[in-house]
């Protein structure tokens, strides 16, 4: 099994917004739009969120050479991820305060 | 005459930004895919492909030439900390706080090693190996554990380019909560 991922305040806000949209997929600029993360910050928790296995993602459906552009990925909370965040969330919002999703 | 030379250098100025402007706006696409090709090939070989599409599609979507720049120069440092090393401003802060707290790092090391312990304990998991100060049941070491500055030494694997500091995490403030608690 996964080892759980390291968690700073950048991933609980990651892990917010996307659990915000319920099963909605984003990309990693709506991501970054929505949590203000810069991609510096952004795609290393991504990338540890995904590899810990509360996030998933996808190539959007279509071919880049038609649609003119590259593909974007789009990423989801995966079941386990809404699972363990919310304790992680409650844990937060017991000691620290003020985590509306959890 | 000064009158005048304020209004050339005025006019001067604004045909130099404008020519930079139009520069810039020529290079971009140029700059921001050198830049994403740059922090891909930080990354493992089966991560590149991946990533160069991700992050192009990226910077696509940002509106305006500086933001796609801005997003271009991210990924460089994305690719850096995901390829497990700090980057570079990062061992650059490391370095100027291990500086200013040489004297508490020698104070603490020294404190240590006249309490007859070991000061730095070395811990090695599968991915990592992290330097902290060791914590004995002595006054000195349950200040430290508290205050988390037996965390202080992992600064200097910052430097070294081995941690990032976003190892430095909230598991760990909320831990001290919680020992804090007890």
């Amino acid at each position: 099994m996964a080892k759980d991922p390291r968690l700073s305040m950048a991933t609980l806000k990651v892990l917010g917004a996307l659990m915000e949209h319920g099963a909605n997929e984003f990309s990693g600029a709506e991501i970054s739009k929505k949590t203000g993360q810069p991609s510096g910050t952004l795609y290393p928790i991504l990338a540890r969120l995904e590899a810990a296995g509360w996030l998933a993602s996808r190539w959007e459906d279509g071919d880049p050479s038609a649609m003119g552009r590259p593909r974007r990925r789009l990423y989801k909370v995966t079941t386990v991820g809404r699972v363990k965040a919310q304790c992680v969330g409650a844990t937060v919002r017991a000691d620290l305060g003020g985590l509306a999703w959890a | 005459m000064g009158m005048t030379a304020t209004i050339l250098t005025g006019i001067l100025a604004s045909i130099l930004a404008s020519i930079f402007f139009n520069e810039f706006v020529q290079w971009r696409p140029l700059v921001v895919r050198k830049l994403i090709a740059l922090a891909v090939r930080r990354l493992p070989g089966n991560q590149r492909d991946r990533y160069l599409e991700e992050w192009t599609a990226h910077s696509n979507e940002v509106p305006g030439d500086l933001g796609k720049v801005i997003v271009a120069i991210g990924c460089l440092v994305a690719a850096e900390s995901m390829a497990g090393k700090a980057n570079v401003f990062e061992r650059v802060f490391a370095f100027t706080a291990v500086l200013f707290l040489v004297p508490a790092l020698a104070l603490i090391f020294f404190g240590l090693l006249a309490s007859g312990t070991r000061p730095l304990h070395v811990t090695h998991s599968e991915d990592e190996t992290r330097l902290r100060f060791s914590t004995p049941p002595t006054l000195l070491g349950s200040f430290l554990y508290q205050t988390g500055l037996n965390d202080l030494p992992m600064l200097l694997t910052v430097v070294a380019g081995r941690h990032s500091l976003g190892d430095f995490s909230l598991r760990r403030i909320l831990n001290l909560l919680k020992d804090e608690d007890r």
